[in-house]
């Protein structure tokens, strides 16, 4: 088997910092290291190796010192790297990067599969795994929690979704993106760092790739961030990839790619058309929707033009149910070219995440991943798309040069509005082709235990007030004693108490629950901006004086470690007197 | 034993007055969060009468020169992380908590210096110190919790003092509010001084029996820019209980840290931590910590000790030399006191220290200590410093109480005829008084008292800790 590894170098957590001139991370004085999710990538390279045999060939894009990072992998046990270098590749956006990594891995002969991590601690977009998996034309996999070689010589793969989980079995060649929970990544050992001492590494620039000069760099980058914090940026206005302004005149402007599930139209995509709506005030003239669904109950289609839909298209194919984004991908694309909208947007589910970058390589435009605000730039008309970066210590605004704009939206940040009266066109297409998967075997298997953070209506959450791992489990009990779901701080995440999907805050998720209890958490704003909307905030703290008093509703001062189980203390009691 | 003044309405008013409303607790659920530390026995709990929480050293003054008018116990305290029951309130009486004094006062990169106040957080000032390429390298291990007001109470050590030395090697200058009220500051800037007594290092470990420290100057360091981790697992203990002899007087190198982990500890440190070493059925693991300022120096390093670990029996040797592996290593490491804590509730925690070549007698004698008694001895700690934590807990409850004092009087006695000494960085504090004539005759402990009668002749601060009844 031949496995390609896409790793990145980040600079360590906590130490990002972005360089006010060029809105781009700034890499020097600040020590770098393996993005920590690479590692996974990596383990399970190294262990579908062990079973099968075969050869693991590890590439990186960036400056010279990731070099570094290179050589741990093959200390790890890989046999080749490659590192892509050149000032010319500077400053590149997703977009840009991933056509240059799918175009070092288009000229290998034979390439089985193509690893990547979830996402980059830096970046944090997650689109470099689908847009290189777009540019190659090969099926996606993202947020993979299971792969292994069947007997049959199939590739078993199961992946996480917000409602459970799929698993899918295809023939190779494909491209996934693994979590963190797929495997426990190795150490190298002394005599692994001894040989990748001694290893070549072939270095790689613009010219030995077959690759477009204006595809990469900041030049060739479609999106750019235009201000960070309050640091006003000089853009250069090129347009790439211009769109005909009359044809424009004659379709949607804003299309908003929405979700299915089970005949239900996800809450996420009644928020994302609120957006929609928001632009239009701003002066966008019609928000279009795009369902695509095996089938749909009754009123849900009436149902979404009261959430705002101007335009409604709803097609209809079991392929949409079987997320497999490949192919859908090509019947969106389809709609997007008859539409053609100057602006997509979707949620940044699972779903999202995926196909949206999958799309964007398509279309040769840029994405923004995991927006929490817009704006529409007075002076040009264009989206302003604004996200938090590094760890969600800023804010950036990014504006995308070429058409269509797009970009995700996290989930929870914006508030899904019902407009009775609100009137809108529905179109339907009925679709009988049979669209053929690869897909061997497709399960979905719906995970009902699983307390989605971002839709429970009770959030309990622990923080670094809490100091260890098993002070934590006193969160959980009480979230357990309350059917609640279990959030937790940055610290606590970081601490390795928790998961990172249970994350609250801007580097997180974004919870809007009716009652939100936090213990130990003092409130900082990166974590007030995920919580902030709850409808009512009670806070366990010992500092009088934390930040977290300033937002809660009913505050507790005091050591959470004790106060907690006193509350589950008195929860029992007070269930065993219900039951008495 | 001296009588001390039970707390009145009267001094709570005096003490609001000097701090603010905001600074005098004296509600029964907040004063519980200062009736004990981190030392599990809950034996070791005492209530304070009111919490005081100054902002200033002035305002530490005035409530020293009104305590000791009214001869009434003050007991300072830090985050409350020790572990020897230092910080709790033995008399009952006054809790002084520092955490509010927290501010990183300067940071002086020319003289490679920083004076901080006692509550501040101690990676706070690594934090800090990062962006000058500085830090401050006598930290210890619960890294996100104590304060270094605390560190220096208790002289704590952690896990870089085999290249790096303790907090007191960095301690250079102190201000403190001596029990009677008065301002008084010793050293400062400099880094030699024998100007007089080494005042300076009688309050560094002196567990706030001789003054409140208010003001602290502490020496930093270049910040290394490389590290490297090597983790070890060896089927036979002895080689490797013998690594400090090898490496540092054999092989003439200094590592950060020589720590060591016995199968036991590191069972209960996987279950805690939810992580596994490889090779985890080994017989113990052995962790070095390498740094320095160049990257092929640090590489060299570790590739001469890891070629050593082998040729004495390491049955592999794994590198972590960036931010992520490094700290996988060690989150399993740090784990392992907690996890004994909580596993282990009826337990004998100890923190002895001994000349290292004396190791492994120590470590074979608590085997055959463990086989008599029937114990259960999970070892682990800083083997290239000679402090090693060694638990020893009952598997028969039952006769636990009995037990005890028996196997306190071996152990102790061992650990002093290999000229070891009680603790080595947690302190004596509450939980080790009674121990102390093991290890020093009545004349020395004499001498101790007489030295505590001058700092503090009402023996205010600190009652009933450090010296035996």
């Amino acid at each position: 088997m031949k496995i390609v590894v896409c790793i990145k170098q980040v600079p360590e957590i906590g130490e990002a910092r972005i360089n006010p001139v060029t809105g781009t991370l700034d890499r020097s004085e600040v020590p770098l290291t393996i993005n920590p999710i690479d590692l996974h990538a990596l383990e399970l390279a190294l262990q579908l190796k062990e079973q099968n045999g075969g050869e693991i060939l590890v590439i990186s894009m960036g400056p010279g010192s990731a070099e570094k990072i290179l050589r741990e992998a093959l200390a790890l046990g890989c046999d080749d790297a490659r590192l892509i270098t050149g000032k010319e590749f500077a400053a590149s956006d997703t977009y840009a990067t991933s056509s240059v990594l799918a175009g070092a891995i288009g000229i290998l002969p034979a390439v089985d599969l193509v690893i990547a991590g979830e996402k980059a601690i830096d970046g944090d977009t997650g689109q470099i795994g689908p847009e290189v998996a777009a540019f190659l034309d090969l099926p996606i996999f993202s947020y993979v929690i299971d792969f292994y070689l069947t007997p049959n010589g199939h590739f078993h793969i199961e992946r996480l979704t917000e409602r459970g989980s799929q698993s899918v079995e295809i023939d190779p060649p494909c491209v996934v993106t693994v979590t963190k929970g797929i495997n426990v990544p190795r150490f190298p050992t002394l005599h692994g760092k001894r040989k990748a001492r001694q290893k070549i590494i072939q270095i790689l620039d613009a010219s030995s790739l077959p690759i477009h000069r204006e595809r990469i760099g900041l030049e060739g980058s479609p999106t750019r961030v235009v201000k960070v914090e309050n640091v006003q940026v000089e853009r250069k206005g090129i347009i790439l990839r211009d769109m005909d302004e009359v044809e424009m005149e004659n379709s949607v402007e804003v299309l908003i790619l929405g979700e299915v599930f089970e005949g239900k139209v996800e809450q996420t995509t009644f928020q994302a058309i609120a957006v929609g709506q928001i632009l239009h005030q701003k002066g966008i003239r019609k928000v279009g929707v795009l369902l695509g669904s095996g089938h749909l109950n009754d009123g849900e289609l009436d149902k979404t033009i009261h959430y705002g839909a101007d335009e409604l298209y709803y097609l209809e194919n079991p392929v949409f149910d079987s997320l497999a984004y490949h192919v859908t991908a090509r019947l969106i694309l389809q709609k997007v070219n008859f539409l053609r909208p100057s602006i997509i947007l979707a949620a940044a589910t699972s779903q999202g995440t995926t196909l949206m970058p999958y799309l964007a390589a398509k279309l040769h435009t840029g994405l923004t991943a995991d927006c929490v605000s817009f704006d529409i730039d007075p002076r040009d008309g264009k989206l302003l798309q604004i996200r938090p970066a590094i760890g969600g210590n800023i804010m950036a605004t990014i504006k995308t040069r070429t058409l269509p704009q797009m970009a995700t939206i996290r989930p929870n940040t914006f508030l899904a509005n019902y407009f009775p009266q609100h009137l809108g066109r529905i179109t339907l297409e009925k679709d009988p082709t049979n669209y053929q998967t690869g897909f061997l075997k497709n399960q979905l298997r719906k995970d009902e235990n699983s307390l989605d953070l971002t839709e429970a209506r009770v959030v309990c959450s622990g923080g670094r007030g809490l100091k260890n791992a098993h002070n934590f489990t006193l969160v959980e009990q009480l979230a357990q004693n309350l059917g609640a779901a279990v959030g937790a701080s940055r610290a606590a995440v970081e601490q390795g108490w928790i998961s990172y999907p249970h994350q609250v805050g801007l580097s997180g998720k974004t919870v809007s629950p009716e009652v939100y209890i936090c213990a130990g958490i003092s409130g900082a704003l990166q974590h007030l901006a995920g919580m902030q909307t709850s409808g009512s905030i009670v806070a366990i703290n010992r500092d009088p004086e934390a930040q977290i008093f300033r937002v809660a509703d009913l505050g507790l001062v005091g050591d959470a470690c004790e106060i907690l189980p006193l509350i589950i203390d008195g929860l029992n009691r007070r269930k065993k007197h219900v039951r008495v | 034993m001296s009588e001390f003044k039970k707390i009145s309405s009267q001094d709570i008013t005096f003490f609001r007055s000097v701090v603010g409303e905001q600074g005098v607790t004296t509600e029964p659920e907040a004063l519980k969060n200062y009736s004990r530390d981190e030392t599990p026995d809950p034996t070791l709990r005492r209530f304070p009468e009111v919490v005081i929480k100054p902002h200033e050293t002035t305002e530490i003054q005035a409530i020293m020169h009104y305590c000791s008018q009214n001869t009434i116990a003050v007991t300072p305290r830090g985050a409350g992380s020790g572990l020897s029951g230092g910080a709790i309130p033995a008399r009952g009486g006054v809790v002084l908590s520092l955490e509010r004094m927290n501010r990183i006062l300067e940071v002086d990169h020319e003289n490679l210096m920083v004076v901080v106040e006692p509550g501040v957080i101690t990676n706070e000032i690594n934090r800090k110190l990062k962006p000058y390429h500085l830090f401050y390298a006598g930290y210890p291990m619960s890294l996100e919790t104590c304060q270094i007001g605390g560190n220096i109470a208790e002289n704590a050590g952690g896990g870089k003092a085999v290249k790096y030395g303790v907090t007191g090697t960095y301690v250079r200058g102190v201000e403190f509010v001596t029990a009677s009220g008065e301002l008084l500051k010793f050293g400062g800037k400099i880094f030699k001084d024998v100007s007089s007594y080494d005042i300076v290092h009688l309050l560094v470990g002196s567990e706030g029996t001789l003054g409140i420290v208010t003001r602290i100057y502490l020496k930093v360091l270049p910040l290394p820019r490389a590290r490297a981790v090597l983790l070890a697992p060896f089927d036979d203990p002895a080689p490797a209980l013998h690594l400090p002899v090898t490496i540092l007087s054999e092989m003439g190198m200094t590592p950060a840290s020589i720590e060591y982990m016995n199968h036991l500890s590191l069972e209960y440190g996987y279950r805690f931590s939810n992580h596994t070493y490889p090779f985890p059925e080994a017989s113990c693991h052995i962790l070095l910590e390498i740094d320095g300022q160049e990257e092929e120096v640090v590489y060299r390093e570790y590739d001469c000790l890891g070629e050593r670990l082998f040729q004495e029996g390491a049955k592999e040797v794994f590198v972590a030399d960036n931010a992520v592996a490094i700290e996988d290593i060690w989150r399993i490491r740090r784990a392992i006191p907690e996890a004994l804590h909580l596993a282990l509730p009826q337990e004998i925690n100890e923190d002895i220290s001994v000349p290292v070549a004396s190791i492994p007698e120590l470590v074979t004698f608590v085997e055959h200590l463990g086989q008599e008694f029937h114990l259960i001895s999970p070892i682990y700690g800083h083997l290239g410093d000679g402090n090693l934590h060694i638990t020893l807990a009952g598997s028969q409850n039952d006769q636990w109480e009995e037990k005890e004092p028996l196997i306190h009087e071996c152990f102790y006695s061992k650990v002093a005829s290999l000229g070891g000494v009680l603790s080595g960085e947690h302190g004596v504090g509450f939980k080790r008084r009674k121990y102390l004539p093991y290890f020093y005759h009545p004349e020395e402990i004499n001498l101790l008292r007489r030295l505590k009668a001058a700092f503090d002749p009402q023996g205010i601060l600190n009652p009933d800790k450090v010296l035996p009844d």
